[in-house]
């Protein structure tokens, strides 16, 4: 207890050292132990990230094509099957039949449903072939007319970094707030070896800044794995992970004490 | 403590240099020093500036090691794992943006004081005697010389050590100011038995004390023998 005491007392003497100690503690276990959620909470900031090549169908408003759409969403590799307007979808195919010059007599009759389905940003070409067999079985391939699939453009800056942290951020994530967490507690350390000088100097006390440190980061640790412990999705392991960190840290940057005017 | 259980514990070595010599590169700070010093004794230790006074201070309080010789500290003397050992530092070693009160808790030990209330009591007794009661609400940035060695003196001995080991702690004092702090120090070395290790470079003051003193020149030990025949 007493040495709780005084690693909170040291924050509240040294505010502004001490809170960045505690923020970034708190944000390190809190961020990694809920990382699923996490990503996919910054993955959703870019809505398209996710999307990968789509297509286009025209089916005839005489097949059920909802259950055409239920069951292609259904399909692993299917991000989503949306039906279009139908109106919008058969003037576009009136004013194309014109542009032929075409009569609509010549044609049939004009009543179609459009479908756009997109696939996953990771599906490969050989799923996309599967899939749009798939599609023409399903409505009859008299009944259903299916565009080429379009690619998106090229990758931007926004959706390299969304790669990064679709695929490594745990570790880059993870890094980043290590270097944080050693630098912040580097800082607070000085305030920490300081008090605890002085401790070890006039109270019969050893081996105090260790124990300020520890206890105090003990109490972050499991009250930020409390918090953890409401969430969606915990990831113990993740939090096991940093708690080893923590102590490895605290117990390679021990060092003789000295008086810090 | 009784006058005869006081007789026994000035018979025990508590800190003992065999041969110790310490060097900073070029520099012999101290030279073989051979010294016993007594449980319950009084120390003083004179000089001249650089003469190895605070180089002496700090090997009996283990904060550095001999580069020659041998030094046996009290936990390798005596059988008692808790004998304590307070300093007071020539820098004194004070937080200055608290006041005097916040660095005198610095001493209030639950292992030692049986609640913070005796602490107190003891702590406004002590600065009473040092006739600092009035100034202890002040910053010690905003305090005089004089009235910081005082509370590094008062921090020091509310630790209750068994040793107090002073680096020039009177050197911003008048020698009334002197005297009356030789006195508080005089009546716990025989009310509880302190032993006190005091470096000074003013040979004159220390002469008016009683106690034994040991005098360095250039590293070397040159003179040991009672205070008053100097």
């Amino acid at each position: 207890m007493f040495y709780i005491k005084q690693f909170f007392k040291i924050t509240k003497e040294n505010s502004l050292k001490g809170f960045l100690f505690l923020l970034i503690s708190i944000s390190f276990i809190l961020i990694l132990g809920n990382w699923s959620f996490v990503k996919e909470k910054i993955l959703n900031l870019y809505p398209d990230y996710m999307k990968g090549p789509s297509f286009y169908a025209l089916i005839s408003s005489s097949e059920d094509h909802l259950s055409i759409q239920r069951k292609l969403i259904s399909l692993p590799g299917i991000l989503s099957a949306r039906i279009l307007d139908k109106d919008l979808v058969n003037k576009q195919a009136e004013k194309i039949i014109n542009n032929y010059q075409l009569k609509n007599d010549e044609m049939g009759t004009l009543d179609f449903i459009g479908l756009e389905v997109m696939f996953d940003k990771n599906i490969n070409e050989r799923g996309q072939e599967l899939i749009r067999n798939y599609l023409i079985k399903l409505a009859g391939e008299n009944n259903i007319t299916i565009g080429k699939t379009n690619y998106l453009p090229e990758a931007d800056n926004i959706k390299v970094l969304m790669d990064y942290i679709n695929d490594d951020g745990f570790w880059i994530i993870g890094l980043l707030f290590g270097g944080f967490w050693i630098f912040s507690l580097m800082i607070f350390k000085k305030e920490v070896k300081k008090a605890s000088y002085l401790i070890e100097q006039f109270q019969r006390k050893r081996q105090v800044e260790f124990k300020i440190l520890f206890s105090g980061i003990i109490l972050v640790y499991f009250l930020s794995a409390g918090l953890i412990f409401l969430s969606p999705t915990p990831e113990w392991v993740s939090v096991f992970l940093i708690g080893i960190f923590f102590s490895v840290v605290l117990i390679f940057s021990g060092g003789k004490h000295s008086w810090l005017s | 403590m009784l006058q005869k259980d006081l007789n026994k514990t000035h018979d025990q070595t508590i800190f003992s240099l065999e041969d110790v010599s310490v060097r900073y590169g070029d520099i012999m700070a101290l030279d073989c020093i051979n010294l016993n010093i007594y449980r319950g004794e009084i120390l003083f230790i004179t000089g001249a500036s650089g003469a190895g006074k605070t180089t002496l201070l700090r090997l009996l309080a283990g904060s550095i090691t001999p580069t020659k010789g041998r030094v046996l500290l009290p936990k390798d003397l005596t059988k008692n794992r808790n004998f304590f050992s307070s300093q007071v530092f020539q820098d004194l070693r004070l937080i200055n943006n608290q006041t005097g009160e916040q660095n005198l808790f610095k001493s209030f030990d639950g292992k030692v004081y049986d609640s913070k209330k005796t602490f107190i009591s003891e702590m406004k007794e002590l600065c009473r005697a040092f006739g600092i009661l009035d100034r202890i609400h002040l910053k010690i940035s905003d305090t005089n010389g004089g009235l910081k060695q005082k509370i590094a003196m008062v921090r020091a001995l509310l630790s209750r050590p068994d040793c107090l080991i002073a680096d020039e702690p009177t050197c911003s004092l008048d020698y009334e100011n002197n005297r009356k702090v030789f006195d508080i120090l005089s009546l716990y070395n025989l009310k509880k038995g302190l032993t006190v290790i005091w470096s000074s470079h003013n040979k004159e003051i220390v002469r008016k004390f009683s106690g034994r003193i040991i005098h360095l020149d250039n590293g070397k030990l040159v003179y040991t023998g009672h205070a008053c025949f100097i």
